[in-house]
């Protein structure tokens, strides 16, 4: 058994997992810092079991083989979109929003692992497809696949983790074959539901469109939040002012700083420096997975990376553009470094599948 | 055929992964121009901003809700003062001028020092106080010195007050801010934080959660010079619920003012429902000296004081009976049969007893006594004989089931049981063998017997009502519900008291006041008082007189316990006065006192029913009179 095993963790991606654990540890380093004064709970504490947890989940997705992986699809899209529904109507609504399903201790959330069961459901459907292009029927086919939880998930309403769900299906459709013209059209298409979007964008929504415009127009509100990340970052500078040392961060001008600005305190504590390293380790994550799908053995592994690439690379376009300004306030955590059990467990299940693909490159 | 199909469509992927590439290296490439631009570009600029991030945080001290009485009038309220207070931030400020404050404010030198350096171990987000409910004098010269005193904050803060001050102390508690081991400990929640205002002891601490609000925060931007510019964030507090109690704050002030100086405890129920009217102990405390940050000195004093401010006597202790008991030996023994109301005993002033002699209070002898006669002089010899006959087992069944010698159930903390002493109760505690002649001394509630003043006013009611035993509250039973109570069901022992039993023994309660009895001063004109006066030896006779004789009289505890009116009784009530001699001088005035301001509220204006003594009625209300 062990010799049948060896060669599996030799071709093991020990360079990118090393890189994911090195952000999670700076991670439970910066939640310590930002919740020092928090007396009610322990968060750090808590992430590192999340992060142990991860390690866990992440072990029992690499042992399956993905292509036996990709035969439960219909049931894993199955459990998402009812688990979906159920939050709809027994989550208690927390500040207008439903999104947690209380299970004893712990508090799950559906929209977190439907990223994984879209990433899946996608790649089993587009390796499928056995001609170059795809057809116009195959493309609605795809879309619904995606419309439907997504529109569970907007129903909560959680705009930010709904939006989530369109890069895998965008970056699936062109890589499995969209027409170059299609492409267009949808480039039209997608500035056309902006548009259309934007009447039916709930107020409070318009509102923090508004003010990632132009925080000032609402210091105290939500404006407050960009401008103080801001200022947490900014007053870092290029080393930062050390962990726990962060003045912004202790006197608690910044809410969810250990959850989704996070980053902000990183930015804070550790400088320009500091969030330059955690950058690039991302950065070098997601150009290693690329090259674990232009040498998997099939087409189910190539989507099945490209799409767990996607929403990694979407969460930190999203987040970190937030932070620094460049994107409008929305509740998307960054992964790997945010507080919280289920965004973890959803990083460390596509890093999973991400190296489940590159061990079984080759046949032994 | 599929092969070619395969890497044919490969290609196609494969072909456009470099566009993926692409898109992100600029992606990543976007994200860190942002960094550029906020970290290093501004950097100044934000810097700038963050030093001028003068923002404090201010608890909103959410006022505690109001504890009433039964009508509505406050027995505890909040009043407003003022907390000068400090950030940690700032402290560095605030050394420069600690001379100034400490002139300023009236401070003993070197007094601010010790207090910064005492609340250094406290959560850094907390403010340092410098002077807790400040006057106008302080608040003004801060005022006057803002230039030289940035940072000093004056910080609105609700304090209760109890207007009554030291009535009804140890029944309402007092307030402070929870303690490390509290807050540990989890007693007051999880949301309680550090700095937080407790209840302690009493109502205060029983229904915390009712009378405790949630604190709210303010935020707000505060330029170099300590003043206020805007608020940034308001999280407004949420007052603590109001609390009715069954107290009438009348009677608990003629209690209190009849009572005196003198050290006991009075408690006062409605035995139809439990309510509980009145309950003090004395000495008290003043509450209000709680709700400011109270000295060490002070605290120490309190707690050490020999004559015990801080127990709650109504409650909390337990004391020989005395003659009192001598109710529950005339229940044991008419319901066990063997006492009839013309069964006789000759008094001669004492008694031999296995072989000892056992003296009556009155060295002349009362001669031929009956059930009544002997509950009306409090003859001691017919007890002596009755508890012999009956057996200290006996005894022991039927004080237990009126109540006695187990926790009332009150929603108090810190109840005592009290002792129904009994061979297997000695064996159990002091593993030794119970003599015939301790049964002797328990038949007129001396020796090991010993009962706490809720329990005995909840028996008297008990037994007027005809041996219905409410369990006594504070708490209106309707409001109890809202605070995660439940009122037990009424205790209904079994057997149940014969009627005829209940009839003769108040007729024999109703003598002690109304005829030659020894509780003349307890009678209330047209209120047909029953009660029984008891007075229990605290010391050996000799031990007495040596002390008397150095000039340290020292007298016998002094009870008076009753209920009326003697038919449909509608208050019960116990006494008991420390070293207050006989009960019939020193108790029963008090429990008079009570029993005339209910009478005069609820009984004056009524058609009085007849006095008469011949038909009486054991039929239980169906409604409440008041």
């Amino acid at each position: 058994m062990p010799k049948q095993i060896l060669p599996y963790l030799k071709q093991c991606d020990w360079v990118l997992l090393s890189l994911a654990l090195a952000i999670a540890a700076v991670g439970v380093a910066e939640i310590y810092s930002a919740t020092q004064y928090e007396l009610s709970e322990t968060f750090y504490v808590k992430q590192i079991y999340y992060i142990i947890l991860g390690l866990v989940v992440l072990a029992l997705v690499v042992s399956l083989d993905y292509r036996l992986l990709s035969q439960q699809v219909p049931y894993i899209y199955l459990v998402a979109v009812l688990s979906l529904l159920l939050v709809l109507f027994i989550a208690p609504a927390i500040h207008g929003t439903r999104g947690w399903i209380p299970l004893g201790a712990f508090k799950i959330q559906p929209a977190e692992f439907a990223k994984v069961a879209i990433v899946l459901t996608l790649a089993r459907f587009l390796s499928e497809n056995r001609t170059h292009f795809l057809t116009s029927g195959e493309i609605i086919k795809a879309s619904l696949l995606v419309g439907l939880p997504l529109g569970l998930i907007l129903l909560q309403p959680d705009l930010g983790s709904a939006v989530t769900l369109a890069p895998p299906l965008a970056v699936g459709l062109v890589l499995g074959g969209l027409r170059r013209r299609w492409i267009l059209a949808g480039a039209v298409l997608v500035a056309l539901i902006t548009a259309a979007g934007w009447y039916s964008l709930k107020p409070y929504q318009k509102e923090r469109v508004y003010t990632f415009l132009e925080p000032e127009r609402d210091p105290r509100g939500q404006g407050y939040q960009a401008i103080q990340s801001r200022i947490a970052m900014g007053s870092g500078g290029l080393l930062g002012k050390g962990v726990t040392q962060g003045s912004q961060t202790a006197l608690g001008f910044l809410p969810e700083r250990h959850t989704d600005f996070i980053f902000s305190v990183v930015g804070e504590e550790l400088g320009f420096a500091g969030s330059f390293v955690i950058l690039a380790f991302y950065f070098l994550i997601i150009m290693r997975a690329i090259r674990i799908a232009q040498t998997a053995r099939d087409k189910l592994g190539v989507f099945l990376v490209l799409g767990a690439v996607s929403v990694l690379f979407f969460h930190i376009l999203v987040n970190v553009g937030m932070v620094v300004g460049l994107a409008p306030i929305t509740g998307i955590p960054l992964p790997l470094l945010s507080y919280g059990g289920s965004s973890m467990l959803t990083t460390f299940m596509l890093l999973g599948l991400i190296i489940n693909v590159g061990m079984r490159r080759y046949i032994y | 055929m599929q092969l070619r199909d395969f890497y044919n469509d490969k290609e196609t992927t494969q072909a456009r992964i470099p566009m993926l590439q692409v898109s992100i290296i600029l992606g990543f490439l976007l994200l860190l121009a942002g960094l550029w631009r906020v970290q290093i570009l501004r950097h100044n600029y934000y810097s700038t901003l963050a030093e001028q991030n003068q923002i404090r945080s201010i608890r909103w001290v959410a006022p505690r809700g109001k504890i009433l009485d039964r009508y509505g009038r406050p027995l505890a309220n909040s009043r407003r003062s003022y907390t000068l207070s400090v950030t940690r931030k700032d402290l560095s400020e605030l050394e420069s001028s600690l001379d100034l404050l400490t002139e300023g404010l009236r401070f003993e030198p070197g007094y601010l020092k010790s207090q910064i350096e005492k609340q250094r171990r406290r959560p850094r987000y907390l403010p340092l106080v410098l002077k807790e409910d400040a006057g106008i004098g302080d608040i003004s010269f801060i005022e006057a010195h803002r230039q030289e005193l940035p940072a000093i904050q004056v910080v609105p803060h609700p304090i209760r007050n109890y207007p009554e001050d030291e009535v009804a102390a140890h029944l309402l508690g007092y307030v402070t801010e929870i303690s490390e081991n509290q807050l540990e400990s989890g007693m007051f929640g999880d949301t309680a934080k550090p700095g937080d205002i407790v209840g302690q002891k009493g109502v205060e601490r029983v229904y915390d959660h009712i009378l405790r609000g949630v604190d709210g925060e303010k935020m707000v931007r505060v330029d170099s010079r300590g003043r206020e510019i805007e608020t940034i964030r308001m999280v407004p507090p949420l007052a603590g619920d109001n609390l009715s109690l069954t107290i009438d704050i009348d009677i608990q002030r003629a209690a209190e003012k009849a009572f005196g100086d003198r050290a006991g405890a009075a408690v006062a129920v409605d035995p139809r429902t439990g309510e509980v009217l009145c309950l003090l102990s004395r000495p008290a405390f003043d509450p209000n000296s709680f709700a400011t940050r109270i000295s060490r000195q002070k605290w120490d004093q309190l707690l050490l004081d020999p004559h015990k401010p801080m127990q709650n006597r109504a409650i909390q202790s337990r004391f020989p009976p005395g003659s009192v008991f001598k109710i529950f030996l005339a229940v044991a023994g008419l319901q066990e049969g063997v006492l009839t109301p013309t069964h006789t005993e000759h008094c001669s002033g004492s008694t031999q007893i296995y072989g000892r002699r056992f003296a009556c209070w009155k060295k002349e002898g009362h001669g031929e006594v009956d059930l009544h006669r002997a509950i009306v002089s409090s003859c001691n010899v017919f007890f002596y004989r009755l508890g012999r006959k009956l057996g200290i087992d006996k005894i022991a069944v039927h004080a237990k089931a009126m109540g006695l010698g187990y926790k009332t159930g009150i929603d108090l903390l810190g109840e005592d049981p009290g002792v129904i002493p009994s061979p297997e109760w000695k064996r159990r505690i002091y593993n030794a063998n119970w003599y015939p002649g301790e049964t002797i001394s328990v038949a007129i509630g001396q020796g090991a017997v010993s009962l706490t003043p809720i329990q005995l006013a909840r028996a008297l009611g008990g037994l007027g009502m005809g041996g219905v035993y409410n369990v006594p509250h504070v708490v209106p039973s309707e409001d109890l519900s809202r605070a995660g109570r439940r009122l037990p069901a009424a205790f209904k022992p079994d057997p149940p008291l014969e009627p005829r039993t209940v009839r003769l023994v108040s007729q024999g309660l109703w003598g002690v006041v109304n005829e030659y009895g020894t509780g003349r001063r307890a009678a209330v004109q047209g209120f047909d008082v029953c009660g029984k006066t008891g007075t229990a030896q605290v010391i050996s006779r000799e031990s007495r007189e040596r002390l008397t004789s150095e000039g340290k009289p020292f007298e016998d505890n002094a009870w008076f316990v009753g209920f009326a009116p003697r038919d449909l009784p509608e208050i019960a009530a116990a006494v008991f006065v420390e070293q207050g001699g006989s009960g019939g001088a020193s108790a029963a005035p008090v429990l008079q006192a009570m029993f005339q301001v209910y009478f005069d509220k609820h009984k004056k204006k009524q058609p009085l029913n007849g006095a008469g003594s011949e038909h009486i009625s054991f039929s239980l209300p169906s409604e409440r009179v008041n």
